[in-house]
């Protein structure tokens, strides 16, 4: 059984090379997958071991503190060599208006310690008022060896002015918490009694024994602790770790599945073909004697022998693609916990090696019990295009019950959202998905030849003969067009639905924070400042280059009372000069109803006092009450009334700066020089854009996009492989046909056009259809997902989806050049004569 | 005994109306050297327009060498064909396909139809190939009298043998060629429809002036023809006009005497 069916594989080398790519290529996924988790994995333990290298043992203690004595006592044991604090010491310094907080610890006794964390330039600090700072924070601060930076050591109000002794490189380490430099002993010890030492690290001498340290230890008069070993240590990290790699792993792995999935599609419509093919061959087996089941035997045997081999090349592929994934990375970003090679565990390429058999077998399964069908006299016969007459009516029954079921559950899912759990809502959203999404793949057999006449008719009117026998020839055989179009549906499908999600769910979100008031940037003051220092920042600030004009906004306490109700609502209520305003604000069609008397609101003051737009009010600030009417306007976040319309509002401190640019004015540099003079006013100020909040949020989302098409791509590479697969086995049957076009006067390039076009065409079926559902999908998607946190904006991103069906054209044309090559070399008189 | 045609063959500039395709000193060689295989040697024949000519031979006698030549799907080593003024051994693979649209028809042994196509289509493609609107008068004409009436939106599949015989030589004589070759037409029908099908054809010689070259190793069907042309070992034995089957079968039998 095996030589002949090596036998038959030898003789089909090339129909069996598409298949082949399409199982080392899932397999090599799949094993690439598992190896990102495994090696993260054991890169994080190398760097968490490196981190712990010069800890043998830890004390630890939660209720009680230990004391810089006791530090210095432990350190003298005999046995000990030395002794570094556990516990860090916070710190801040202020640059452009905003405090940046970094983590300092004393520097190490231990020498071995010290010549690990290898200094970049200068030295360890040795005076009170010298640190070290990690080369990272000394660029992100500007300062340099020599430079003064003023430090707020553990948040203190006020700063102390400190020393660049040295920048230390970042390597080495000691434990595992963010660590940004380190100050002399005497400093650190100066942090006492406010500073909390809960822990101790010990660093044994080379040849001592831990036992007896630790006994030596305990002879001591210290607080209760705990200890700890090193493997301890290492293990308490990894756990956290390990729990979300794990997580990482196994959406990584689901995408690995699901090229399987894919490639297991492919492969069984290859296999079909083949055995169509081969149907003459395997009649004569059956003449010559062969029972159903050991024809069934062989086409297993011979899938099976395919499955290894592909298997062996895709671990092969995987071993290489990691290695190329590891180079990348490192060359990209330099992640210093990453191991030097890539890890493949033996169990992992097993478990591979397994999967690739078992999915060539499981393709084959079903065109093993075809080929077992196969009637002896049809080697007699002639074979026919026969119409695929499957039964319709089950298939079709069966697929519009998934989808109405489905689309039940989804919609149950959207509304479960609505009603505020759209955790719930969205899981049930997912089965609702999946349930659909079989009815399409039931009702496939009958969507797709539907499409596929369609964009046939198309095709055919609007080409030439070339475009008609394409469209011909593409619907022939409804089952083959299906199966080959299925592959790529399902990973349109998923890329649709990510690029429609994403792009609603930014519109969704934006939608809340987009510029509801028409202004080029927003300053808000975050410090304790008292009003003449912020107002003397907003003087400097308006003669700014670049600045074309600004609008401050004062507040200040008050009530809102409703004279009628005698509700009342207290909170900050907003003051501007209204020319100041109307300079600054961009659209003249719709200023704010700002007048005199008039308190401009948003909703939620008029729900907390149950009043409406236009009714009356009293607002009360300090001891003073003034009659007012309510205008409601929702661009606004709290109250706003005119500057100087009351007495009392003279007392409102600056809170919010509203800033206009020249036309040609350079943007980052008018901010940057705002926030330098923040610096020199001593203010704290932060800016709410809703151009930066865009673009942090365009950025998470078009990663968080790439990943996935990425991770989907090598399935919709697979399904493009079965396009091709279905092309080329397709010309070997039409070699005769094409021979016979030849003749009737098709020239070389119209037979090759032909086949662009057929390819062209399945690729566009499969497109299309995934794209529709995709669309749906992302739509009901974000819908379930947002609930009624926001009100859902759902959105078609018509580029990306342009792009996605522009290269599923592109790759259905390239998948025809290798079949168009071999249509047109076959000399139509060596064809013909063959009679 | 080698004869050359009895028709004497002008020189090439002046092709008289009487010859629809020339062959001059015509070879094909397989292979080079000590492996050299000549399908044809040295043949020069005119086929007279509207006439039926029959090219027979024992197999390996270049018979079907001579046809693929003369109808331009394959390049001759050596020599010339003429298609009424054009000199086909001259033109490239795109030239000579594109004579097969409209100048040129076939009709096989067997295997003639696109099998996805009606039998409508399979009749215009050359003509849509052209971009060519066909006469529609001669269509019907064509269709009354193959008897395809009512078969027309039938696929291959669903039609006889000598049906689909039929709707090949249909779509052979559509475009009204210069000349209609036709491989062994008979050759996988049974006697009643064989029978059929060379009396269209003969029909068609005889009543519409088409020019046919037939390639046969049937006597019974090379006797329909005006004229025919004996091969062997690739060349010209044998020519004889108004053939009856007998004179024929003795021809053939002192073939087999020869060799």
């Amino acid at each position: 059984m095996i030589e002949m069916s090596l036998r038959h594989l030898r003789a089909q080398r090339r129909q069996l090379v598409g298949i082949a790519l399409a199982i080392s290529l899932s397999v090599a996924f799949l094993i690439v997958t598992q190896m990102v988790g495994s090696t993260l994995r054991s890169g994080l333990y190398e760097s968490v071991g490196r981190s712990f290298k010069h800890v043998d043992l830890a004390m630890v203690n939660d209720d009680d503190q230990f004391s810089p004595d006791d530090l210095a006592t432990i350190g003298k044991l005999p046995g000990v060599a030395g002794t570094q604090p556990i516990d860090s010491f916070g710190a801040e310094y202020q640059l452009q208006g905003t405090r940046t907080s970094i983590h300092l610890t004393m520097t190490p006794h231990y020498a071995g310690a010290r010549d690990d964390l290898k200094l970049a330039s200068g030295a360890w600090p040795t005076g009170v008022n010298q640190v070290v700072l990690h080369e990272d924070v000394a660029r992100s601060a500007r300062v340099e060896v020599g430079d003064t930076i003023d430090l707020h050591l553990m948040y203190g109000i006020t700063a102390t002015p400190m020393t660049i002794s040295g920048i230390w490189s970042g390597e080495g380490s000691f434990g595992v918490a963010p660590l940004d430099g380190f100050v002399a002993e005497a400093t650190w010890i100066s942090l006492f009694p406010e500073f909390l030492l809960q822990g101790i690290y010990v660093t044994l001498d080379e040849g001592a024994e831990p036992d007896n340290v630790l006994a030596e230890i305990s002879a001591l008069d210290l607080p209760a602790f705990e200890y700890r070993t090193r493997s301890d240590l290492v293990d308490a990290e990894m756990d956290q770790a390990r729990a979300e790699l794990a997580m990482l792993n196994t959406g990584i792995t689901a995408f690995g599945l699901l090229t399987i999935v894919v490639a297991t599609l492919v492969v069984s419509n290859t296999f079909a073909i083949l055995i169509t093919q081969r149907m003459r061959d395997i009649a004569l087996l059956r003449c010559a004697g062969a029972t159903a089941g050991q024809v069934r035997r062989l086409v297993l045997t011979e899938a099976a022998l395919v499955g290894v081999i592909a298997s062996i090349i895709g671990v092969l592929l995987a071993w290489i693609g990691g290695w190329a994934i590891l180079a990348l990375i490192q060359a990209l970003w330099n992640p210093s916990i990453l191991p030097g090679s890539p890890e493949l565990s033996t169990f992992a390429a097993v478990v591979a090696l397994i999967v690739g058999i078992g999915l060539a077998i499981a393709a084959a399964w079903v065109p093993s019990r075809t080929a077992m069908r196969i009637d002896p006299l049809v080697a007699l016969r002639a074979a026919h295009d026969a119409d695929a007459s499957l039964s319709h009516r089950t298939r079709t029954a069966f697929a519009v019950m998934c989808a109405l079921v489905g689309g039940g559950i989804l919609l149950a899912g959207a509304a479960i959202s609505w009603n505020g759990n759209p955790a719930l809502g969205t899981l049930i959203g997912i089965a609702g998905g999946t349930v659909t999404f079989g009815g399409v793949i039931f009702g496939a057999s009958v969507i797709v030849p539907l499409v596929a006449r369609l964009l046939g008719r198309v095709t055919a009117r609007v080409g030439g003969v070339p475009a008609m026998v394409a469209a011909t020839n593409a619907i022939r055989n409804p089952r083959r067009t299906t199966a080959t179009a299925i592959a790529l549906v399902i990973g349109v499908t998923l890329v649709t639905m990510m690029a429609v999600g994403a792009e609603s769910l930014r519109l969704t979100l934006l939608d809340q924070v987009d510029a509801r008031v028409p202004i080029d940037y927003q300053l808000m003051f975050t410090d304790d400042a008292n009003a003449q220092t912020r107002s003397a920042f907003v003087d400097d600030l308006a003669l700014v280059d670049g600045l074309d004009s600004l609008a401050t906004f004062g507040e200040i306490d008050s009530v809102i009372i409703d004279p009628v109700t005698d509700t009342r609502s207290a909170q900050y209520i907003q003051t501007v000069n209204p020319q100041a305003l109307h300079a600054v604000w961009r659209d003249d069609n719709s200023p704010l109803p700002l007048a005199t008397n008039v308190v401009v609101a948003p909703q939620w003051l008029f729900e907390s006092l149950g009043l409406s737009d236009g009714n009356s009010a009293n607002l009360e600030i300090g001891e003073t009450s003034t009659s007012v009417t309510l205008v409601l306007d929702e661009r606004l976040d709290s109250p706003l009334v005119i500057a100087g319309s009351i007495p009392e509002l003279e007392r409102a401190r600056p809170a919010t700066i509203w800033l206009r640019f020249a036309n040609d004015a350079d943007r980052d540099g008018v901010v940057n020089a705002a926030y330098d003079l923040a610096d020199e006013h001593g203010v704290l100020l932060t800016s709410l854009n809703a151009s930066d909040y865009r673009d942090t949020l365009e950025t998470a989302l078009d990663t968080m996009l790439l990943v996935v098409v990425g991770l989907l791509a090598v399935a919709i590479v697979i399904s493009l492989i079965g396009v091709s697969n279905t092309l080329s086995l397709s010309v070997l049957e039409r070699t005769r046909e094409s021979a016979l076009l030849r003749t009737l006067g098709f020239t070389r390039r119209q037979l090759r056009q032909t086949l662009a076009i057929e390819g062209v065409l399945l690729a566009a079926v499969g497109a299309s259809i995934g794209i529709v559902l995709g669309v749906a999908y992302g739509w009901i998607g974000t819908i379930t997902l947002v609930g009624n946190a926001y009100t859902p904006a759902i959105a078609v991103p018509w580029g990306r989806l342009g792009l996605v069906m522009l290269v599923a054209l592109g790759c259905g044309l390239l998948a025809s050049v290798l079949p168009a090559r071999r249509a047109v070399s076959a000399d139509p008189v060596v064809v013909l004569a063959d009679r | 005994m080698v004869i050359t045609s009895p028709v004497p063959v002008p020189p090439r500039a002046t092709q008289p109306p009487g010859v629809a395709l020339q062959t001059t000193n015509l070879g094909k060689v397989y292979g080079s050297g000590s492996t050299a295989a000549y399908a044809l040697r040295d043949v020069t024949a005119g086929f007279a327009r509207g006439a039926f000519t029959a090219i027979m031979g024992p197999s390996g006698s270049g018979k079907s060498t001579l046809m693929h030549l003369a109808a331009g799907l394959d390049s001759a080593t050596s020599g010339e064909v003429w298609l009424g003024d054009i000199e086909l051994t001259a033109l490239d693979d795109t030239g000579r396909t594109l004579l097969r649209r409209q100048r040129i028809g076939f009709i096989f042994q067997s295997l003639n139809l696109l099998p996805a196509f009606t039998a409508r289509q399979n009749i215009l493609l050359p003509l849509e190939l052209a971009g060519v609107t066909p006469d529609s008068a001669w269509f019907d004409q064509l269709i009354a009298t193959l008897g395809l009436g009512d078969r027309l939106e039938h696929r291959p599949f669903e039609l006889s043998g000598g049906q689909q015989q039929r709707v090949a030589i249909a779509r052979a004589l559509l475009p009204r060629p210069d000349v209609v070759f036709a491989d062994e037409p008979t050759g996988n029908l049974d006697r009643r429809s064989g029978q059929q099908v060379l009396a269209t054809l003969q029909s068609m010689v005889h009543e519409h002036g088409q020019t046919v070259m037939m390639v046969t190793h049937d006597p019974v069907a090379a006797a329909w023809a005006d004229r025919v042309l004996m091969l062997s070992d690739g060349r010209i034995v044998d020519d004889i006009l108004s053939p009856t089957t007998e004179r024929i079968i003795s021809a053939l039998t002192a073939l087999e005497e020869l060799a």
